[in-house]
């Protein structure tokens, strides 16, 4: 492998897992409010689904 | 109308994206485009394509798309509608339906190979297929094109397909959060460790056939990497590089823009849609890149490689690398997780590919999703036998044609075109920024203005290049067409061919549906205005 194919093979693969990690972690650091989809919780003050007056 | 569906969470919605991405061509069509076009030199063109076209169309997609659910539309019509307000535009958004569906019809089939593939491998069904030759002819009975002793029908490929189209319908059916989210928060880890294992196995080769010392794994690298800056200079290089980045990121599709609908109006999207088109690059470039083409130079040599390179990507992945994974120790185990990764490359594809249908019956019809899934499912379950049982007379690659390389371009090309002109740069940029997570510089906003220009270059190219003598070959004529750096720089040949019932027969099928889908979106704007018009 020449030296110009390892420069090539280095510059891609750190600037797309750079990017990549880069942006995972300010993903996940990001505080934000990431649950948005219903809460399925029984919070226990609601019939069940199968009882009366669901 | 029913509440739409949104994202559980922030990595759902990033996870499906990058889901829908990543598929077949990133482990099989890019190593062979860098291996054809330069090695390393590839890489030049196509970083620049992903700057100037593949990162601003994704920007594009997720705006329009969250802005589309906005006015509870999740397909394009609705977007295109509720963004250019013309009665023209949601006819135009039809194209954002065709493109999905027709691409669906044949994807599945494809991906159902993989399965069986899989299987095959825990059987050892083909261990005992020693050529490339032979491989072919195991994969052309397993398809039903010819009989011999490995197969005799096509039945086995179609048990596959049935199970294939059915875990998609069923993970569409069971809906965006319980089906397509929690698929993709499964499939992508494992395909991620599973391509990382291979792509470890590869590298941990060493010279796998002690009398010839060349194949070894550095070779086999600067094989795919050396560069070869003087094919620069070719057009055909960065029409390749800008097709790779394309096709690789899924855009022009709809399903971005589907996916995008369901977020909510101030969350993040120019870092999410940033994040799904590195995680796409991940996969493609550095686990892609470094398992096919390092395998195929291992152990048939430079010769041997570059032919795999221009077979192209059904044969590197059916046909070479079974041969190559029989001579690797434990070889059954990686087949098995080589095409068990494909598959899942391919079900977070496919299923992306209803959701923009799925989306159009639930938000213009008011279905729920389970009548839709089941609708879309028996119209799908029909027209994909027109692939498997035409596959032989060229069906297949006609839908691919037609919904996999020319409309889905000019479907990205009018995303960009009426982003530009009904939404505007400043605007736009507003629009991507809003809820942001991250601020790109402002001098990027520039790049918005050169993406239709460079797309709108490229569609001239290969309409010349490519799309017309396809188009005119059924028709009994042969056009050969490239380009030269003399006058009058195309250069053409024209020869007489023959006449291709079926491929006919097929155009006409794929426009009675695109006519089909446009009378639907004028029904469903006309139960709108008369509801409307009732209240």
């Amino acid at each position: 492998m020449m030296l110009s194919g390892w420069i090539l093979l280095v510059v891609s693969w750190g600037v797309i897992v750079g990017l990549c990690v880069f942006c995972v972690v300010k993903v996940l650091t990001t505080q934000r409010a990431n649950i948005h989809a219903p809460l399925e919780i029984d919070t226990g003050d609601l019939p069940g689904p199968h009882e009366p007056g669901r | 109308m029913q509440a739409r569906e949104q994202w559980a969470s922030r990595f759902g919605v990033i996870l499906a994206v990058a889901g829908s991405a990543v598929g077949l061509g990133n482990f099989l069509r890019f190593p062979s485009q860098v291996c054809q076009h330069g090695g390393g030199a590839f890489m030049i063109p196509y970083f620049i394509s992903f700057l100037v076209l593949g990162i601003p169309l994704c920007w594009i997609e997720w705006t329009l798309g969250r802005y589309g659910g906005r006015y509870s539309h999740g397909s394009l019509p609705g977007i295109f509608d509720a963004v250019v307000k013309r009665p023209w535009a949601k006819y135009v958004g039809v194209l954002g339906l065709f493109v999905p569906l027709v691409i669906f019809f044949y994807y599945t089939y494809i991906e159902s190979w993989c399965l069986a593939y899989s299987v095959f491998s825990l059987l050892g069904t083909y261990a005992k297929v020693e050529t490339p030759a032979a491989m072919g002819s195991f994969l052309r009975a397993f398809q039903g094109l010819e009989r011999n002793g490995y197969f005799s029908s096509v039945g086995i490929a179609y048990a596959f397909f049935l199970m294939t189209f059915i875990a998609n319908v069923v993970v569409i059916y069971k809906g965006l959060v319980r089906g397509i989210e929690f698929l993709c928060k499964v499939a992508i880890p494992v395909l991620l460790t599973g391509g990382v294992v291979l792509m470890v196995r590869i590298v941990t080769l060493g010279t796998p056939d002690p009398n010839q010392v060349d194949l070894n794994v550095r070779n086999a690298f600067g094989f795919m990497w050396n560069p070869s800056f003087g094919v620069l200079a070719s057009p055909r290089v960065w029409l390749a590089a800008a097709g790779q980045i394309f096709f690789t990121l899924s855009v022009g599709l709809g399903a971005i823009m589907t996916y995008a609908s369901y977020l909510r109006e101030d969350d993040d999207v120019v870092l999410s849609s940033t994040t799904a088109a590195s995680m796409n690059e991940l996969f493609e470039v550095v686990i892609g890149g470094s398992i096919v083409i390092p395998a195929a130079y291992l152990f048939f040599g430079p010769e041997g490689a570059l032919a795999t390179a221009r077979q192209g990507a059904f044969d590197i992945g059916f046909v070479t690398m079974p041969v190559i994974l029989n001579r690797i120790p434990f070889g059954d185990i990686f087949g098995f997780y080589w095409f068990f990764l494909l598959f899942l490359a391919g079900i977070t594809s496919s299923i992306s590919l209803m959701q923009p249908v799925i989306s159009f019956l639930e938000d213009e019809f008011g279905w729920n999703r389970h009548k839709a899934a089941v609708a879309l499912g028996i119209v799908c379950f029909v027209i994909t036998h027109a692939c498997i049982f035409g596959l032989g007379v060229g069906v297949l690659d006609e839908f691919d044609f037609w919904g996999g390389t020319l409309v889905i371009t000019l479907c990205a090309f009018v995303e960009v075109l009426i982003f530009m002109r009904y939404v505007g740069v400043r605007r736009g940029w507003a629009e991507l920024h809003r809820g942001g997570d991250i601020r790109l510089p402002r001098w990027v906003r520039y790049v918005l203005y050169v993406t239709p220009v460079y797309l709108g270059a490229i569609i001239v190219c290969w309409a010349l290049l490519d799309w017309v003598p396809w188009i005119v070959r059924p028709f009994g004529m042969e056009i050969g067409l490239d380009f030269s750096w003399e006058w009058p720089w195309v250069r053409w040949t024209v020869a007489r061919g023959h006449v291709q019932p079926a491929i006919l027969w097929t155009r006409a099928g794929l426009l009675v549906l695109l006519v089909g889908l446009m009378v639907l979106v004028h029904v469903a704007w006309r139960r709108v205005r008369a509801r409307k018009e009732a209240v």
